[in-house]
Formats: C-alpha cells, sequence, structure tokens
C-alpha cells in the first residue's frame, strides 16, 4: 500500500476545506493583532523609512 | 541622531542599552545602479520583443517564415525578457538600495551581490538564445530548460544569502513593512521555482515535468499565479513602502494598514492560483477555493492601493511637478484597478466568457505596464540621481515620458479589452436554430484585427517612453562627478545581548476571569509580533510556513486522492513518433495560441467536441492546456482533418484560410526529425511515470522510423507532397491526428499499450 492508496482511502477530500479554516482563522487573528497595537508605535515605525539616508562625506559634506 | 544610531522605536527599546561606540558603514550604491542600468535595457528589449509580436498578429507577413521569430518562439521570449529581466531587475536595484538603508548597514557580501549582478544577467542571455531557438519545458512563465533553471536557482540562493546577511547584521531594530513583502518574495520564489521545474532531463536542452496533466496544471497555475504574486506585486508592494514615503517626504499613511495589507497577501494570495484553470478538468472543489480566495483578495488589494495614493496626503500639489510622484500616483491606481479586475475574473462566471480571450491580455497589461512598469520608471527616476551623486538631466522629459506612456498604456489596454470581449461573446453566441454564430474561428479573430493595430501603436508608444527613460538615465549618469564622494554613515550596532521587553500582564488582573482570558489578553497586546519583527530568521520562517502549509493543502489531494483524476482505460501513452511530434508542437509554442481544454460550455462543445476528462493528460508531460485561443482549441483535433490538409497548413495557413494569422512553419516540411533521441526520452518519460516498456524505449527510433514512413504514405495517399518521409511534419501530424482520441478507443491494458499499434488508424484522418 503506497502514499496514495492511504490518502484516498483516508477521507482526506475535506483536507482542503479543513486548510481554508485554519488560514482564515490565523489570518483573522493577526487582523485583529493590528488593530490594537498602540498609535505611537506605528508612529514609530512608520518613521524608519525617513531616516535611513543621513551620512557624511569623507570631506565632511553632508549626503 | 541620538547615541543609539537613529530616533524612533530601536532607541526607545528596552533592553538595547546604551552603547558607547557608533559603527561606521559605507553603502553600495554600484550594485543598484547597474541592476537600474539593466532594468532599462532589458525593458527596452523585452518590449520591443512584444512589440514585434503584437505586430506579427496584426500583419502575419512580418513573421517572413524565420523560425527564430516566430510568434510561438516569440511571445515566450517576451513574457520572461520583461518578467524577469525588466522587473527582476528592477526589484533588484530597489532591494539592494532600500535594503541597506532600511537595516542601516552594507550588503553582507560585495561578492555575492556582484555574483548576482553578473549571474542574473548570464541567465537572461541564456533565456534569449535558448528560447528563440525552441528549447522550452513548455510551461508558461517557466520555460527556461533545465540547466537555466539550475543556474537560477543558484544565483537566487546567493541573493537570498546576502539578503538574510544584511538583515542579520541591521543596525535597526525594527524591521520597517518594505523587508518583509523583501523576504516574503525571497523565499516564496525560490519555493515556487524549485517545485515547478522538478523535471526529468532528456538530453542538455530538454527534459520532461515530473508532474502530468491535471497535476502539471495545478502545480503550473500555483507556480504562475503566485509568481506574478510574488515577483511581480510583494516586492514593488515593498518598493511602494519605501520609495513612496521617501518621495512624497512623508511617512506612511496607516503602518498598520501595511500589516494587515503584508499578512492578507501571505495568507491568502497563495490559495488564489486554481481560478487559472475555472471549468477545466482540475477537480471542482480546487476551482472553487481558488475562487474563494481571489475574492477575499479584494480587501487588502484596495486597503494597499488607498494607502498609497493617502501617503501623499497634503503633498498632492507636488504631483503636478514632480515626475516621480505622476509615476507612482498611476502606478497604484494601476494597482487598484488590476486587483479589482483579477477577482472578477476569477469569478466563474465571469471567467467563462473572459478565459483564454484577449480580456486576459489587457489584465495582464494594466497591472505589467500600469503598476509594474510605472513603479519601476518612478523609483528610477528618484534613485538614479541619488546614486549617481548628481540631479536628474531633465524633468521635462520624465514628464514626456509620463504622458507617453500613459497614452500608449491605454491605447494598449482598451482596444484588448474590446477584442476580449469581441471574441468572448463570439464564441459563445447561438443562433436561433441553435447552432453557433460564427462556426467559423478565424471569423472570431478577423473581427479584433483592428484592435491588434491599435495595440501596436500603444505599445510603440510605450517603448518609445522607454526609450526616452534611457536616454535621462544615460545622460543623469554621465553628470556623475569624476570620483564618487564616499559617504560615511554612522549608527550604533545592535546589542548582542538585546533583551526584549517583558511580556505585558493582563488586563484582567484582579478580575474573576479563567486563566485562558489572561492568555487571551496578553497575546492581544500584541508583545509576541513586536519580537517576531526583530528576529528576521524566525520571521522568513514563519511566512515560509504560512506559504507552504496552504500549498500543501492545495496541492497534495490533486497529487495523492485518486477519485480526483479517474483513471480512463482507453488512454494510452504516445507513440514514439507522437512523443517526438509533440516534443516539436512544444518547441515551437503551439500552446501560445492554441488550448488543448474544451470547457462543459454549451458553445464550446459544440465547436470542438465532447468537453476535456482529467483521466484523458495522465500521460502529458508536460500539459499543453494553454491559456488563450489566438487559434482554436486542439484537444479533440485527432480525425478531423485529414493529414494532408495539415501539412499544407502547417506549410503555409493561408493556403488553406486567407485570413488565418497562423505563422507558416515551412521549414517543418524540410527539417529531420531528431530519430536518434527519441530512445533518451522515451526513457526519461518513463522515469516520470509513462510505462514505456524497455523494448519500446530501446527501439523507440526504430518504431517512429516506421511509423513516420506509414503517415508519409498515408499523405502521399491523399493527393499530398512526396518525399516527407523522416521530416518534421510528419511528426506533427501524427501528434496532431492522435489528439482527443483515446477517449473513444476500446479500453486497452495501459503497459500493453506502450507500444502501440500505430498508423493510419492511429495517425487518423480520412483522405
Amino acid at each position: 500500500m503506497n502514499l496514495t492508496d492511504v490518502m484516498s482511502n483516508a477521507g482526506f477530500s475535506d483536507f482542503a476545506k479543513v486548510g481554508f479554516v485554519l488560514s482564515g482563522l490565523t489570518f483573522v487573528g493577526v487582523v485583529v493583532w493590528v488593530v490594537l497595537r498602540p498609535k505611537s508605535e506605528m508612529k514609530a515605525h512608520a518613521g524608519v523609512v525617513l531616516d535611513d539616508d543621513e551620512g557624511a562625506s569623507r570631506n565632511g559634506r553632508q549626503s | 541622531m541620538d547615541a543609539n544610531g537613529g530616533p524612533g522605536v530601536n532607541t526607545a527599546s528596552p533592553g538595547e542599552g546604551a552603547p558607547t561606540k557608533l559603527d561606521e558603514f559605507i553603502y553600495d550604491d554600484a550594485t543598484p545602479r547597474a541592476f537600474a542600468f539593466a532594468t532599462v535595457l532589458w525593458g527596452i528589449v523585452g518590449m520591443l520583443v512584444g512589440l514585434l509580436a503584437a505586430l506579427e498578429l496584426a500583419f502575419p507577413s512580418v513573421g517572413a517564415g524565420i523560425p527564430y521569430i516566430a510568434f510561438g518562439r516569440l511571445r515566450p521570449l517576451h513574457t520572461n525578457a520583461v518578467i524577469f529581466a525588466f522587473a527582476g531587475n528592477a526589484i533588484f536595484a530597489a532591494i539592494y538600495y532600500s535594503t541597506q538603508r532600511l537595516c542601516k548597514a552594507r550588503m553582507w557580501s560585495g561578492l555575492l551581490s556582484k555574483f548576482h549582478l553578473w549571474g542574473w544577467q548570464a541567465i537572461i542571455v541564456a533565456a534569449a538564445i535558448t528560447l528563440p531557438l525552441g528549447f522550452t519545458q513548455g510551461k508558461e512563465y517557466a520555460e527556461l530548460e533545465w540547466p537555466i533553471d539550475l543556474a537560477i536557482a543558484v544565483v537566487w540562493v546567493a541573493f537570498a544569502i546576502n539578503y538574510f546577511g544584511t538583515l542579520a547584521r541591521r543596525r535597526e531594530r525594527h524591521m520597517y513593512v518594505s523587508l518583509w513583502f523583501y523576504s516574503a518574495t525571497v523565499v516564496t520564489i525560490a519555493v515556487l521555482h524549485i517545485f515547478n521545474n522538478l523535471s526529468v532531463p532528456a538530453s542538455l536542452w530538454k527534459s520532461y515535468s515530473l508532474y502530468a496533466g491535471v497535476q502539471d496544471a495545478l502545480m503550473q497555475w500555483w507556480y504562475g499565479h503566485n509568481a506574478v504574486g510574488f515577483l511581480l506585486t510583494t516586492p514593488f508592494l515593498g518598493l511602494m513602502y519605501y520609495f513612496m514615503p521617501k518621495a512624497a517626504e512623508r511617512p506612511v499613511f496607516s503602518y498598520r494598514l501595511s500589516i494587515i495589507h503584508f499578512w492578507s497577501l501571505v495568507f491568502i494570495y497563495i490559495w488564489a492560483g486554481p481560478h487559472h484553470l475555472h471549468y477545466t478538468a482540475l477537480p471542482e472543489w480546487a476551482s472553487t477555493l481558488g475562487m474563494l480566495f481571489s475574492i477575499m483578495l479584494w480587501m487588502p488589494s484596495w486597503g494597499g492601493m488607498l494607502n498609497g495614493l493617502l501617503t501623499l496626503r497634503g503633498a498632492w500639489q507636488r504631483v503636478s511637478v514632480e515626475p516621480v510622484l505622476k509615476f507612482f500616483v498611476v502606478g497604484v491606481t494601476f494597482y487598484g484597478m488590476a486587483t479589482f479586475e483579477g477577482p472578477l475574473l476569477s469569478i466563474k462566471s465571469v471567467n467563462a466568457l473572459s478565459h483564454y480571450t484577449d480580456w486576459t491580455i489587457a489584465h495582464v497589461h494594466a497591472g505589467a505596464l500600469g503598476w509594474v512598469g510605472f513603479m519601476t520608471f518612478g523609483m528610477l527616476y528618484w534613485m538614479m540621481p541619488r546614486v549617481c551623486q548628481t540631479e536628474l538631466w531633465s524633468k521635462k522629459l520624465a514628464s514626456a515620458h509620463f504622458w507617453i506612456a500613459t497614452v500608449g498604456l491605454v491605447l494598449y489596454i482598451v482596444p484588448i479589452y474590446v477584442a476580449g470581449i469581441t471574441q468572448g461573446t463570439m464564441w459563445r453566441s447561438i443562433n436561433d436554430a441553435g447552432g453557433l454564430a460564427y462556426p467559423d474561428f478565424v471569423e472570431t479573430l478577423a473581427a479584433v484585427i483592428p484592435m491588434y493595430i491599435v495595440r501596436v501603436i500603444g505599445g510603440s508608444l510605450y517603448l518609445l517612453g522607454a526609450v526616452l527613460a534611457f536616454v535621462n538615465l544615460l545622460a543623469t549618469w554621465a553628470r556623475r562627478p569624476a570620483h564618487y564622494d564616499v559617504v560615511v554613515h554612522q549608527a550604533a550596532p545592535l546589542q548582542p545581548r538585546f533583551r526584549d521587553s517583558p511580556l505585558p500582564e493582563s488586563r484582567l488582573k484582579g478580575m474573576a476571569v479563567v486563566d485562558l482570558a489572561h492568555k487571551i489578553d496578553v497575546w492581544q497586546q500584541g508583545g509576541w509580533h513586536r519580537r517576531l519583527e526583530r528576529l528576521p530568521l524566525r520571521f522568513t520562517l514563519y511566512v515560509t510556513l504560512a506559504v507552504v502549509v496552504a500549498s500543501l493543502f492545495e496541492i497534495v489531494p490533486t497529487f495523492l486522492i485518486r477519485s480526483n483524476v479517474p483513471t480512463i482505460q482507453s488512454v494510452r501513452p504516445y507513440t514514439p513518433l507522437e512523443v517526438a511530434g509533440r516534443d516539436i508542437y512544444i518547441g515551437e509554442g503551439c500552446y501560445n495560441c492554441h488550448s488543448q481544454m474544451i470547457r462543459p460550455i454549451l458553445a464550446e462543445t459544440k465547436r470542438y467536441g465532447e468537453f476535456s476528462k482529467p483521466g484523458e493528460f495522465v500521460y502529458d508531460h508536460p500539459f499543453q492546456w494553454g491559456s488563450r485561443r489566438i487559434g482554436p482549441d486542439l484537444a479533440r483535433e485527432g480525425g478531423r482533418q485529414s493529414s494532408v490538409w495539415h501539412v499544407l497548413h502547417l506549410q503555409n495557413p493561408r493556403q488553406i484560410n486567407d485570413k488565418s494569422i497562423m505563422p507558416a512553419y515551412a521549414w517543418m516540411l524540410t527539417k529531420d526529425v531528431d530519430f536518434a533521441s527519441i530512445p533518451a526520452r522515451l526513457a526519461a518519460l518513463n522515469k516520470v511515470g509513462v510505462p514505456y516498456p524497455q523494448a519500446t524505449i530501446a527501439g523507440g527510433a526504430e518504431l517512429a522510423r516506421k511509423q513516420a514512413a506509414e503517415v508519409a504514405k498515408q499523405i502521399v495517399d491523399q493527393n499530398g507532397p512526396s518525399g516527407l518521409d523522416g521530416k518534421q511534419v510528419v511528426a506533427v501530424v501524427a501528434y496532431l491526428q492522435r489528439l482527443g482520441k483515446d477517449l473513444y478507443a476500446a479500453p486497452t491494458p495501459a503497459v500493453a499499450a506502450a507500444t502501440p499499434s500505430t498508423t493510419p488508424k492511429a495517425a487518423g484522418g480520412e483522405p
């Protein structure tokens, strides 16, 4: 008996539907968590992108 | 900048301590600069090839009977060039530029950066040589043969090591959301590429997919769909979340929304692939699942689009004068349009009309030219002056590019939408007598030729815009300083013994609730995800897990549950000559215009015959269902026409039907079949599961010659040309005459059938 026989006879036809529900629930969990995060933290993270390019040239010129 | 190397969350993070010494580092701008030039150069090449392909559809004589530029070979060259060369180099340019800055660290290895840059260009050159020569796996967007696939895997791994190495030694504790999108791209593309391209080589430039028929189709569109998702969407979203705030000089509108956007793509996108296979022989459950997940994508995609556009709040007045912002605004708007239309097309009833028509082509180009193209050019116009340490050569020229490309884009997609809907409605039209209103397929083609001509004009304008961009960027580079200024950046290193903030206490303390409620409250406060964001390896692992688990849930049942692909006793493996003919069919890229999949739709069964069954394709390595119909479906072509009809049609389609736009394949009448390689081909097919006995494999060449002689004689008997014995056309005719006939054949044990009793019957065709 190979894996195909096992899978074919194990009633796994609903395998994908189970996956659908699990994936959906995990995603909902992530959304709930995101919505509950403090605003100050979000603001700080969003600002990271604007603070990444400062530097000084070897002769002292600001880039 | 404070002593810790950066403001914001990292310095505020508890546990970071107070470092006493700042690191100094220099960004590698040579690599993004080189990738940027490669982007524009290959973009022009890819668009030029696309323009030639579009010209061949509008004016078939343009092909001039030259094999290397026949439409079937040209289209894969175009798609590969614009996806992997243009968009690929664009995302690498953006990733190399932004990752260093977001991590406050130089790329982990300069050597790996160079290896990635030149390795990728070498792969593109290899593709540009092999595809016109007809070396192809015959799977859309995965045409490249196994040696090039291996090279892609090696170069991609080098890129991944370099990228994750940079994340590991970053000096910014928080990984900005762009890095999440990049990470998802790096891991998912690796998974998709490896699994979709598993094949057994028959020679240096020929291999057979490990999967067959339905399974190959599911695997291919799992790949094809997610390649769009994780090569043309997630990295460009990462690009959007980095370059739009930079260009607008303000943070993204909602960082919260960007996180939801990211996780929704990871959790949902990966499931949506089967919407490419509605009404095919794919199991119903898989198809419905694909549709549901596609519709779920509507919300996050539009959330992402609005997030991008609202980032410009308070800066809209600059859009009128800044070409960079113009490109970004139109790019993001087209993201919204394409991601609205994608789920719409996944709805089965809409898909029944749109599938196989040019509607899909219009949708794809709205996304490719509008979203990918405009975001790329916006990014290049912003980045190139910075990495060249000068000003953009001409803002006016960039603005001219914007307007020319916008007009070109509209002129491209509008007529092709019209063409698609025209095709769909004409194919489905039933007259009062219950028959097809347009029974001759060529009628439906002739109706859309004017739209194809307008498309050529639109495509030319878009290409002209790309040429202007090249001139502008080249002139910008020419204005660079004699010696680039070496800009030194400073930031505090991350503490090796970082102590994360302790998990918060339950806010329900003291209340009469069960333990579980306390745990849920702590979880809701989100400390666990804050930790996760700071751990690139674990973060990447979870993204990979989400992608792989979703894929397995979808793919495993189709591979391992027999009821999904019911066996048909009468379906037999192809004869050795038919295998040779099928390989020529694949090499010529016939699947780019002809499907082999009749859907259970009334108009379709009236036009092409009995609808296709999953069990009919169990020996098809690879499957050849196709995705569009510039020509008619061929699933039941066997026996519909005489063999001599096929010979004359292949020699010059217009001597059969003067409105046909199919290329002439006259060389098939003079070029010999490669009989010597047939045993190796059969042996490779045997390894992937086609039950050829050893005697058939060993004597494959002789069996093929015998059948070829019989088919050639049949052609002569039908008043066709003589001297075709052993020529390619005979093998192709043998294959075409076999298509779709097994369903009606007497049941035969599969192994016994492996040495087929061929010809005139199997080769089909009545005089």
